[in-house]
């Protein structure tokens, strides 16, 4: 997978960055598993392009301004990881929010077919590690 | 006969505020209902396969339930909504010191309770 995942990561924030959303839904499985932060409270499963858009929705629509911008992607065994930065204000108070956040994505024939956040880099490392022992 | 309309004031727990080193100041709610009691111990019980997230769905939960006011840069932030999603972007620095925030609060206010 490897290069060719990380190309896809890569190519789906750039169509993300432009606002071309049928480019990045392009290069996202219609059977797409994504999942928010493991810690949240509420965590749980978005299913296919409309769950990826609801979670976007509820996320983004939290702030005013929210912007990502991916830092970088690489390959872990045979997954790829990205680390991007976001930035907003709150929609109701405005108060300024900067935070890294860590993506691990699997990527199969050219689409994103899972989806997981995490905090920190460390954080996705870790849960890549027990999926390898699992 | 005028109706007579008796007004009743509504109890409220004090609440408390924490300060950060910059002067960021969270601002804590000083009661917490036998629900939300129940909920924060059935969480922290919670995935035993993954105790480490279980500790954080806690905390998040008390943050949920406890905390009213985040006031980062003189900026107060109120709504539930927001607050959470605000703890959820915090950097590490910042979740380290809302956890510590939150087990000082309890330790002063439900010191029956099992610490985050």
């Amino acid at each position: 997978v490897t290069v060719e995942g990380v190309d896809v990561v890569r190519a789906a924030f750039d169509a993300f960055q432009h606002a071309d959303e049928p480019a990045m839904f392009a290069l996202v499985s219609e059977d797409v598993v994504v999942r928010q932060f493991p810690d949240q409270l509420d965590v749980r499963d978005y299913h296919g392009h409309a769950g990826l858009r609801e979670m976007m929705a509820t996320w983004i629509g939290t702030w005013d301004d929210w912007s990502i911008e991916l830092l970088s992607a690489w390959d872990v065994a045979g997954l790829v990881l990205a680390s991007a930065s976001q930035r907003g204000g709150g929609s109701g108070s405005g108060v300024p929010m900067w935070a890294e956040v860590t993506f691990v994505f699997e990527v199969h024939e050219g689409t994103i077919r899972r989806w997981r956040m995490f905090h920190t880099e460390r954080e996705a490392l870790d849960a890549v590690g027990a999926d390898a022992q699992a | 006969v005028a109706a007579r309309r008796t007004r009743r004031a509504r109890l409220k727990a004090p609440e408390s505020s924490y300060a950060d080193a910059e002067g960021n100041v969270l601002t804590l709610r000083g009661s917490l209902t036998p629900a939300s009691r129940r909920q924060y111990a059935e969480t922290l019980a919670g995935n035993p396969l993954s105790r480490e997230d279980a500790w954080q769905r806690a905390v998040e939960l008390l943050f949920e339930r406890l905390v009213v006011r985040w006031e980062i840069a003189d900026e107060p932030i109120t709504r539930q909504r927001e607050l959470l999603a605000r703890f959820r972007a915090a950097s590490p620095e910042e979740r380290s010191w809302a956890r510590d925030v939150l087990r000082e609060h309890c330790a002063e206010h439900f010191p029956d309770m099992q610490a985050p």
